[in-house]
């Protein structure tokens, strides 16, 4: 049985570029992603799912930085990669392109049943969409109180768990792809899938049938 | 229990089948040969955009399909498949198979541009 992929989160981060407008990498999403759990998990609700450790520039989670290159290369993002002083190295600043708004527009229905959870987003991009990186990691060490815990960033010990949304128990609210959009949103965000399933559809238009399969 | 309905397939169908192994192609070849009314019925639709296919689930592989019966009223003109024929839609157009994913991995061959297909 194939495993099934967080797919929710990958729409959690498109949607957060698409309505931040602006390019950022990743450690802007992880902050951004980290209100937005903690927010939730306030209100008793689950979005994105990602555990967030405790890593010395603030909370984070290492498949952040994979899930933003998984979809930079299915094109879903564009990649541009931008050199830092700070760290004499090049690093990648995704932002959103046609495919993003695209996607999104074709789960505009999953997004409203979810707007509730979405729109908590919203207000979080419109108070923090200036802010870089180290802004946010600074206002998130500034929290008196946030996490599991709710207790402050210095409270929670490195490489400890400051926040695991699926540990809710009976949240009022939880983002989650039932079968039938799991199954469209796995097409969706695979190219080749959704290019195979053009194809069909192509030889439908053009009469390219058969009625023997062997 | 009502008939077996008649079942077509697209070539892009034909194709990626003989990717898949053996004994899964005789399994799923035999199920698409003994579906009815009832069952096809059953089977879940896609969302959003692709509301208008439903699919098969067979082992790890979903399977693209209409039931014509089904398709005409709301969604012939979304498909405008060349064989559409009022006269008759009691049967099945198979369209694609995929293997379901275990990761979401880059793409290992040329990068497609989804914004320039359209339907």
């Amino acid at each position: 049985m194939a495993q099934r992929i967080d797919y929710e989160n990958y729409i959690f981060i498109l949607y957060l570029f698409n309505r931040l407008k602006v390019g950022g990498g990743r450690m802007r999403t992880a902050k951004l992603l980290y209100l937005l759990e903690d927010d939730l998990y306030r209100n008793n609700m689950i979005g994105p799912t990602y555990v967030m450790k405790r890593y010395p520039m603030g909370p984070y989670n290492p498949e952040i930085a994979s899930d933003l290159k998984n979809l930079g290369d299915n094109t879903f993002l564009k990649v541009k990669p931008v050199y830092y002083d700070k760290i004499d190295d090049f690093a990648d600043v995704y932002s959103c392109n046609r495919n993003t708004t695209k996607f999104l527009k074709s789960i505009e229905e999953l997004l409203e049943e979810n707007s509730e959870i979405f729109e908590k987003l919203d207000s979080l991009v419109d108070i923090y969409a200036k802010k870089k990186g180290e802004e946010l990691k600074d206002l998130i060490y500034s929290l008196k109180s946030t996490g599991r815990n709710q207790v402050s960033i210095n409270d929670y010990q490195e490489q400890t768990v400051i926040i695991n949304p699926k540990n809710l128990s009976n949240p009022k609210l939880r983002f989650y792809l039932d079968e039938d959009w799991y199954d469209t949103v796995e097409v969706l965000l695979n190219p080749d899938l959704y290019y195979g399933l053009q194809q069909g559809i192509i030889d439908a238009q053009k009469g390219r049938f058969t009625n023997e399969l062997s | 229990m009502s008939d077996v309905l008649p079942v077509i397939y697209t070539k892009n169908f034909q194709y990626n089948f003989k990717q898949i192994p053996e004994k899964d192609q005789k399994r799923i070849e035999y199920d698409l040969t003994h579906i009815n009314k009832q069952d096809i019925l059953r089977q879940g639709r896609f969302k959003g955009e692709l509301n208008y296919l439903r699919k098969m689930r067979n082992g790890d592989f979903r399977i693209f399909l209409t039931y014509c019966a089904d398709c005409y009223e709301e969604f012939r003109n979304k498909i405008n498949c060349a064989i559409c024929d009022s006269e008759n839609l009691e049967r099945i157009i198979v369209f694609f198979i995929y293997p379901r994913k275990k990761l979401y991995q880059p793409r290992k061959f040329q990068q497609i541009d989804i914004a320039k297909i359209e339907f």
